[in-house]
């Protein structure tokens, strides 16, 4: 089942009910239109944003069963705007796969998605991630960031954060990385007093949670 | 093609046979290329990569008789090709050897001088259907084990009908200073387009191999697929620099594969400008503890062209190390792709890899691609992957034409500057060479 959404200018918010979650969902942000969802959403998502709108999503997600999701951001109009900024915490056999593809087919469009993961366990993280820059989508930008930390000796990561770029006047990154709990900075914390367990709780917080996130 | 090795067209167990034959080959030998027959039979053509449903594997020669030299005229080489001859002042001598009119190129003295030298440190470099008869054992031990023919399609028919290509051996604790160039060896063989070429580094060793040239390499096969093994033996070194500049009707499809045992270190130094579609993916498997595995490459792109290559680093021991650095410019509507793979297995603890790619796109037709595919399977390790795409920077260009340079040689200054890390790994004359084939490929292109 497929279902779409239109978000008007004015709405400032998207929540959308679980039942709501559907195999296929898609929203389509109106010209003008400025919105947020804090809400990991699993199976489907297209969301296309017109002209001079944006999209923001930011999620924490904690989760210890198997789920995939796919983002598929269709910037459609000049200046649309998107952004991603997602922590999961991946634990026990959780195995996500997460497939994102920023689609500029505007100009002066821009993307970043940003996921971080703390992948625990026996959990695997599959991460697909895809930027296309369409000859039309001159002047855009577009960024992506996939970062892993490994707490687990049985813990995978498969990172692919692929990059098609068809036209030049562009700027576009993107970047992965995986990393464990340093050895040095678990010491360190120990010597300040803390329990090994609590020392490496206080990386993995430090890791996922940035200034950002904690002003909230 | 030479009219005389017309009964060598058809792909056949007929041809490899008369292949093996005529280079007297040992049983196991001719073995192996009917086998390699069956499995490329088998295999077809990937579909994943660069566009090749325009190749024809009934349209290739297989293979030429020494005695076929190849009957063209320099009046037949293409302009665009003598043009770059000029730019990079290659001398007469070389231009039509490098064109494929010529059949000799006169290095022999230079050769003969350092042969000798290599033979009294016991480092044995020669075309492999010599080492084959000279070495037979150092061949059987190494021949097909780090790239067995069914890796691949390309793999496979190389294995089958491969001719051509070098032998090196460096015995343990040998030091070769001056780097091997398979152009030193060249004129006495001609250019193979299934080249075949194996170097054994013993422990604690170390050898420099170079092979092509900046100059453009004109030939009339349409393939080229090339099958090259390392093997690096406990701590010894190999670097092995490759500069690519087919004309731009080749379709070049290379199988490179290095295997580094305890404290070896592989580099692959690797330099794309020619051909038509390229498909190549230097590979270094770092098999046991200490290993360390280093590619550099660079690709160029212009019109017609695609470039397709990468880099493959697969960590098996703990305590391993790898960094891959992939620099690739697109112009006139040219296409660049950086498919690569990192690896991590199980139990590759404390292991370190870096990956950096970088694209330059000089206009609105061009393209670029970036395709890596990490994979950590290991907990204790440090990974991390890079890419940017971007054009020249017009802030740049500005500059330097207010100091009075053009706007070409601005820009042929800031793309020099951009392959810099790739340049300097050269021997001198060859960076010399790159810089001017740059400002020369430049030419006429616009920013």
């Amino acid at each position: 089942m497929s279902r779409t959404l239109l978000i008007e200018p004015g709405m400032r918010t998207l929540t959308i009910d679980s039942g709501e979650l559907l195999e296929h969902l898609h929203i389509q942000i109106k010209e003008g239109a400025h919105v947020t969802c804090d809400q990991y959403l699993h199976g489907t998502v297209t969301v296309t944003v017109e002209a001079h709108a944006s999209f923001t999503l930011k999620f924490l997600c904690e989760s210890d069963t198997p789920a995939t999701s796919t983002y598929r951001f269709i910037l459609a109009g000049e200046q649309a705007h998107v952004t991603l900024d997602g922590r999961l915490r991946l634990e026990k056999a959780a195995a996500h796969g997460v497939t994102i593809e920023q689609i500029h087919r505007a100009s002066c469009t821009f993307s970043s998605v940003e996921l971080k993961a703390v992948v625990q366990d026996e959990a695997v993280l599959t991460y697909q991630g895809t930027i296309t820059i369409h000859e039309e989508a001159a002047h855009s930008e577009a960024f992506q960031t996939q970062k892993n930390l490994i707490v687990g000796a049985a813990a995978q990561v498969q990172s692919v954060p692929n990059l098609q770029v068809l036209t030049h006047e562009v700027r576009c990154g993107h970047g992965s990385a995986v990393s464990y709990v340093n050895d040095d900075h678990l010491f360190y914390l120990q010597s300040r007093g803390l329990s090994a367990e609590q020392a490496k709780q206080k990386i993995i917080a430090g890791f996922l949670y940035t200034v950002d996130s904690l002003e909230t | 093609m030479s009219s005389s090795s017309k009964n060598f067209d058809a792909l056949s167990r007929e041809l490899v046979i008369s292949i093996s034959q005529e280079k007297n080959e040992p049983g196991w030998m001719t073995d192996f290329r009917l086998r390699s027959l069956a499995i490329f039979e088998r295999k077809s053509v990937p579909t994943w990569g660069a566009d090749l449903s325009a190749l024809n594997f009934q349209d290739i020669c297989y293979y030429l008789k020494a005695s076929d030299k190849q009957a063209q005229s320099w009046d037949a080489v293409p302009d665009r090709i003598k043009k770059t001859f000029e730019a990079l002042g290659v001398p007469q001598a070389e231009r039509s050897f490098l064109a494929g009119v010529g059949a000799q190129y006169e290095s022999e003295l230079v050769y003969k001088n350092l042969h000798q030298e290599w033979k009294e440190k016991g480092v044995i470099f020669s075309d492999i259907e010599t080492a084959l008869h000279e070495h037979p054992d150092l061949v059987k031990k190494y021949f097909a084990t780090v790239i067995p023919p069914h890796d691949n399609t390309f793999a496979a028919l190389n294995s089958a009908v491969w001719s051509g290509g070098s032998f090196v051996y460096v015995p343990a604790g040998v030091q070769v200073e001056l780097p091997l160039q398979a152009y030193f060896r060249i004129d006495q063989k001609q250019m193979g387009q299934f080249e075949r070429t194996l170097i054994i580094a013993e422990p604690g060793s170390s050898v420099h191999y170079v092979e092509g040239c900046s100059a453009p390499v004109h030939r009339s096969s349409s393939l080229h697929s090339a099958v090259v093994e390392l093997i690096a033996l406990e701590s010894s070194k190999i670097r092995y620099t490759t500069i690519q500049n087919w004309s731009q009707d080749v379709y070049n499809l290379v199988t490179k594969r290095a295997v580094a045992y305890r404290n070896a270190s592989v580099e692959w130094v690797d330099g794309n400008f020619g051909s038509k579609v390229t498909m190549k993916y230097p590979c270094i498997l770092l098999k046991e503890p200490g290993a360390k595995g280093h590619i550099i490459s660079i690709a160029v792109a212009g019109k017609d062209q695609h470039q397709d290559t990468g880099a493959k680093i697969i960590h098996c021991a703990p305590h391993t190390s790898s960094n891959i650095i992939s620099k690739s410019i697109s112009r006139e509507g040219g296409r660049t792709s950086y498919r690569g793979l990192l690896k991590v297995l199980k139990g590759a603890i404390g292991s370190r890899a870096r990956v950096q790619c970088d694209a330059l796109l000089l206009d609105g037709q061009s393209r670029t691609d970036t395709y890596p595919t990490v994979t950590v399977l290991e907990e204790r390790v440090d990974v991390g992957h890079e890419a940017s795409v971007g054009k020249l920077n017009d802030e740049q260009v500005f500059y330097l034409m207010s100091r009075g340079l053009t706007e070409q040689q601005a820009q042929a200054m800031l793309v020099n500057g951009f392959i810099d890390v790739f340049v300097k790994e050269l021997p001198m004359e060859y960076a010399v060479e790159i810089n001017r084939l740059i400002a020369h490929e430049m030419e006429g292109s616009i920013g």
